[in-house]
């Protein structure tokens, strides 16, 4: 259906005129120049209100996270979290560790360990579906985590690729604690003082609570049907105590 | 009117539909299993979270201000995503939207797509059109792969094989791997995922519905459990969005209170495992994603619901399935007995509203008006009210010229107005029902296996009526008041123990 | 000023059920409250509105309109009709001004039997003594639409010797819905079987509820498939109590 008459129905059905001009235009109808009135926008006051501390925050991430089914280690100085890691991946044993690449190494400084498991890094080059596909172990970062819900949040990143936190088994997410936020609408607020425009706002960003699940046979709680089966989040306790 | 054992074989109306369901003891053991399950979480999960009423008047408050201002916040979100670079289709009907998506595929020559759960998809019947195209179509959520190898449609909303038993999944899922799998749901799981992941990297296109499109920055999100939707989205190089032209919100901010409302009102989930906020096709910059994105927008019905004080607000909808898991009618008849993609209240509501088939038409007495579906509802939708306004409409639509000739209820609901208009008549007619009833009435009951309201009696026993109506009672009584008293429990003093 | 109490009685309670009216009556009086009956009233119209016969709801609800335009309260032995009142006379009665405002009037000072005792008079002991095993089924139009939900609980709590049962999935609604029944009746039937299974399950002697359609409804479906559990409307079982109480 084109495109003008389609709005210009609705806007009929609501008893206003689709301006002339945005019928009218080749390439669209283009942004709207004035917003409605709302009376609030968002979640009520007493949850955005809210002000949790940086211990609150740590711990209720991890403790929801814990309850998704999920685990997550604090850790106070980036060597121990390198140490924690370390026998995380022995532990597992996986035959073939990916990760991203980039900034998120250099920031987290896990070159080392990197190395000494031969965990695959994914750069900046485009479409490695291989050997990504194959992976046992995705080792990504977090942009942010929510603690309200255990949630880490991955942007779609040069460095980032997708698929690293998506196809394999077990999922780690390495993480300093200062990202971790009190809820959702806080996540928000932050990606937007960088912009929304398509610049600044990467085309995926993922938010994602604990393990892959289903309950599509007779009700059965099953973890790990698509993505991961196991979620582990590493942190780094870059703040220390209050 | 259908009577007790009629309509076993007619598929005309719910109630004929329903008929194999009600004698179905296992579909019915099923289907309130796992309702009762989800109603139960759900109780939960708002529990914990707090001041539910609050947050279901502020989901209420934003999709009602999102509808009623359709036309900005569709077209603001419509500027966005193009900015963002996706093409945008619109498509007025369900033969518009498959013959766009249709188009995309033969122009990428496309012969595999795989999907991810989607009602509207369901709703353009995209899978068979694209099938009669020679392109294989491949359902990617747990249960919907269930029930595409049944060939069967989903019963539920959120829990589209909720009427399949693991011994039928089993051997489902046995036919098409060629091994015996067993019953356990960890090796049947197993075995969907191997099998569901060699078609998410083989597939030339992705194509997922969307439960919320973002106008302020032209964003569509998607909500699974599975992770599905991400493969769908992130693997294939091309992604097709199918969105209902209602599923906009104007910000982020009101996101929060939908990703707050959604999985707990659906599966009692304080959050959902898997939210894919996607706007555009991959950057120049990103390494990962596909290189276009199309998003296909319908109407379908739903614009003829806008500047309908009745029933606008059904657009407010974020098919969360709460309606279903805690009808009392639903659960005795499943979903397939509701005729169409939407099941439940809201199908009842919806599915006449859309589609205005005759075979939908029964669909609004398909309830019993008990109201547990306003009060599931977390954005509001006064269900109840619209199911009245909709047999009201049905007839009104009778009452017309050309209409059905004799309408018998309208002519029993016209003589009920007429005598009991007027206080005289009425007992008049209740005194000439006393008796005509006599010769039934034994007991104070009436045990009648024929009549007109044989529906009742057939199963239950009817009340005769009493001998003397309480109005003619009244006037005898002798009021004996007494002096008002305090409520202190000073009555304890006559407790006889 | 004495305040003016009236009976809205409705179609069934009337014809069916008249000794709940009086049982209403006679508690209303030990309350000190002298009830009225204006003869003027016949039904609230819900049966018609229902089924999407708005006009035909509307001749037959502008009895009530008339019957309580001179009371101060009125009240019911039904949540539903109370709940019909509240929830469509205003918009049933919205083409004529005089009516609309008689049909906004009429809207607050409807009330429920327990709503009336628990609210407006304060009570909820009444003195009763009643010593047997008893479950509740809490009626949808009652709950949900009209929002009485403790009040019954609160007056069944003030019961002596009563033993009250939780009755599984309660609010579940038992099939009723008017015309539902009749339209369809398998699903009706599948309805009222499970609550009559459930109201079994409990081991009571008496399911007691507010609204005399639904107990029509279950107490038929229960007496059809032999069970023996008694039926009541809370007004009955209080009123029986009363009685003992003072015996």
């Amino acid at each position: 259906m084109n495109e003008q008459a389609f709005f210009q129905n609705i806007a009929r059905r609501l008893g206003r005129e689709f301006p002339a001009d945005a019928a009218a235009s080749p390439a669209g109808v283009g942004l709207p120049a004035e917003e409605p009135e709302r009376a609030f926008v968002g979640a009520p006051d007493f949850w955005t209100a809210r002000q949790w501390g940086h211990r609150e925050r740590l711990e209720n991430f991890t403790l929801e996270l814990g309850r998704l089914g999920g685990s997550a280690r604090v850790y106070a100085t980036l060597a121990a979290l390198h140490g924690g890691l370390e026998t995380l991946l022995q532990e597992l044993s996986a035959p073939l560790v990916c990760g991203w690449g980039g900034e998120f190494i250099a920031d987290m400084q896990l070159q080392n360990v990197f190395d000494s498991f031969a965990v695959v890094p994914w750069d900046d080059e485009p479409d490695m579906a291989e050997p990504f596909t194959r992976a046992d172990v995705g080792v990504t970062g977090c942009d942010f985590a929510i603690a309200d819900t255990g949630t880490v949040v991955l942007l779609n990143e040069s460095g980032q690729g997708r698929l690293v936190s998506l196809l394999p088994t077990v999922h780690i997410v390495v993480l300093r604690a200062s990202r971790i936020r009190t809820s959702m609408g806080e996540v928000w607020r932050e990606i937007a003082l960088r912009g929304l425009d398509p610049v600044h706002l990467p085309s995926t960003v993922i938010f994602i609570s604990g393990p892959s699940r289903s309950s599509d046979i007779e009700n059965d709680l099953t973890i790990g049907v698509h993505g991961p089966a196991a979620v582990h989040a590493l942190i780094w306790d870059d703040v220390g105590l209050p | 009117m259908t009577g007790v054992g009629a309509g076993a074989k007619d598929t005309t109306t719910i109630s004929g539909r329903s008929h194999a369901a009600l004698a179905d003891d296992f579909l019915r053991a099923a289907v309130r299993f796992t309702t009762d399950r989800l109603k139960d979480r759900k109780r939960g999960a708002t529990e914990e979270l707090g001041r539910w009423e609050e947050w279901r008047e502020r989901g209420r408050a934003i999709r009602s201000h999102t509808v009623a201002n359709l036309d900005h916040y569709l077209r603001q979100f419509v500027a966005n995503a193009r900015a963002a670079g996706a093409a945008v289709h619109f498509a007025a009907d369900a033969q518009e939207a498959s013959a766009a998506v249709l188009g995309i595929v033969q122009e990428k020559q496309a012969t595999l797509v795989a999907k991810s759960k989607s009602m509207v998809s369901e709703e353009i019947h995209i899978n068979s059109r694209l099938e009669e195209h020679g392109v294989r179509v491949v359902e990617t959520d747990l249960g919907e792969y269930i029930i595409q190898l049944a060939h069967e449609t989903p019963s539920h909303i959120i829990i589209p094989a909720i009427h399949k038993t693991r011994e039928q999944i089993k051997d489902l899922f046995t036919h098409d791997g060629g091994q015996d799998l067993g019953t356990d749901t960890k090796a049947l799981v197993a075995f969907a995922r191997s099998k569901l992941r060699e078609t998410f990297l083989a597939a030339d296109i992705g194509m997922t519905g969307c439960n919320f499109g973002i106008a302020e920055s032209g964003s569509v999100v998607l909500f699974t459990n599975e992770g599905n939707a991400d493969m769908v989205s992130a693997l294939p190089k091309t992604h097709i969005v199918v969105m209902g032209m209602e599923r906009v919100l104007p910000t982020f901010a009101d996101l929060e209170v939908m990703a707050n409302l959604l999985p707990r009102s659906a599966t009692g989930q304080k959050v959902i495992t898997y939210m894919s906020v996607i706007t555009g096709p991959r950057r120049a910059r990103e390494v990962s994603g596909p290189t276009e994105l199309h998003i296909v927008i319908l109407d379908n019905g739903r614009s003829s619901q806008l500047g309908d004080a009745e029933f606008q607000d059904v657009l407010n909808c974020i098919r969360c399935g709460a309606c279903l898991n805690v009808c009392p009618v639903y659960r005795h008849v499943g979903g397939h007995a509701y005729g169409s993609v939407y099941p439940g209240p809201i199908g009842a509501v919806l599915t006449p509203l859309l589609l205005q088939g005759e075979e939908f038409a029964d669909l609004p007495n398909a309830s019993s008006l008990c109201g547990a579906c306003y009060e599931a509802c977390p954005v509001k939708i006064p269900l109840h009210d619209m199911l009245v306004a909709l047999r009201r409409r049905a007839a009104q639509r009778k009452a017309k010229p050309g209409g059905v000739r004799v309408d018998r209820e309208r002519v029993a609901w016209s003589g009920y107005a007429t005598l009991f208009a007027k206080p005289g008549r009425y007992r008049l007619v209740t005194r000439v029902a006393r008796i005509v009833q006599a010769p039934l009435a034994r007991d104070g009951y009436i045990e009648s296996t024929f009549g007109p309201l044989v529906g009742w009696t057939g199963s239950r026993h009817a009340p005769a009526l009493a001998p003397e109506p309480f109005r003619d009672r009244f006037s005898r009584m002798k009021q004996d008041v007494k002096v008002a008293r305090q409520n202190d429990g000073k009555a304890a003093e006559s407790d006889p123990r | 000023m004495r305040m003016r109490v009236a009976l809205f009685v409705t179609c069934l309670v009337d014809n069916f059920y008249p000794r709940v009216a009086e049982s209403m009556v006679r508690i209303l009086n030990s309350c000190g409250v002298e009830v009225e009956f204006p003869p003027e009233q016949t039904c609230c119209g819900q049966p018609a509105f229902n089924s999407g016969y708005a006009q035909q709801a509307r001749v037959v609800g502008r009895t009530l309109l008339e019957a309580f335009a001179d009371f101060d309260y009125v009240v019911s032995p039904s949540g539903s009709c109370a709940g019909m009142v509240h929830h469509h006379y205003p918009s049933l009665f919205d083409a004529d001004p005089d009516e609309t405002r008689s049909a906004r009037e009429l809207v607050p000072k409807t009330y429920e039997f327990s709503q009336f005792l628990v609210h407006v008079l304060g009570v909820t002991d009444l003195g009763a003594f009643f010593p047997h095993r008893v479950t509740y089924h809490p009626s949808c139009h009652g709950s949900r639409l009209l929002g009485v939900k403790e009040e019954p609980l609160q007056l069944l709590a003030g019961v002596r010797g009563l033993d009250l049962v939780p009755l599984p999935h309660a609010e579940d609604c038992c099939g009723f819905g008017g015309a539902f029944a009749v339209k369809m009746p398998e699903i009706s039937t599948a309805m009222a079987t499970e609550k009559a299974d459930w109201v079994t399950e409990t081991g009571a002697e008496v399911l007691v509820g507010t609204d005399m359609g639904c107990l029509m409804n279950i107490g038929g479906r229960l007496r059809h498939m032999g069970r023996s559990v008694r039926v009541m409307h809370l007004a009955e079982l209080l009123h029986e109590g009363m009685e003992q109480g003072r015996g």
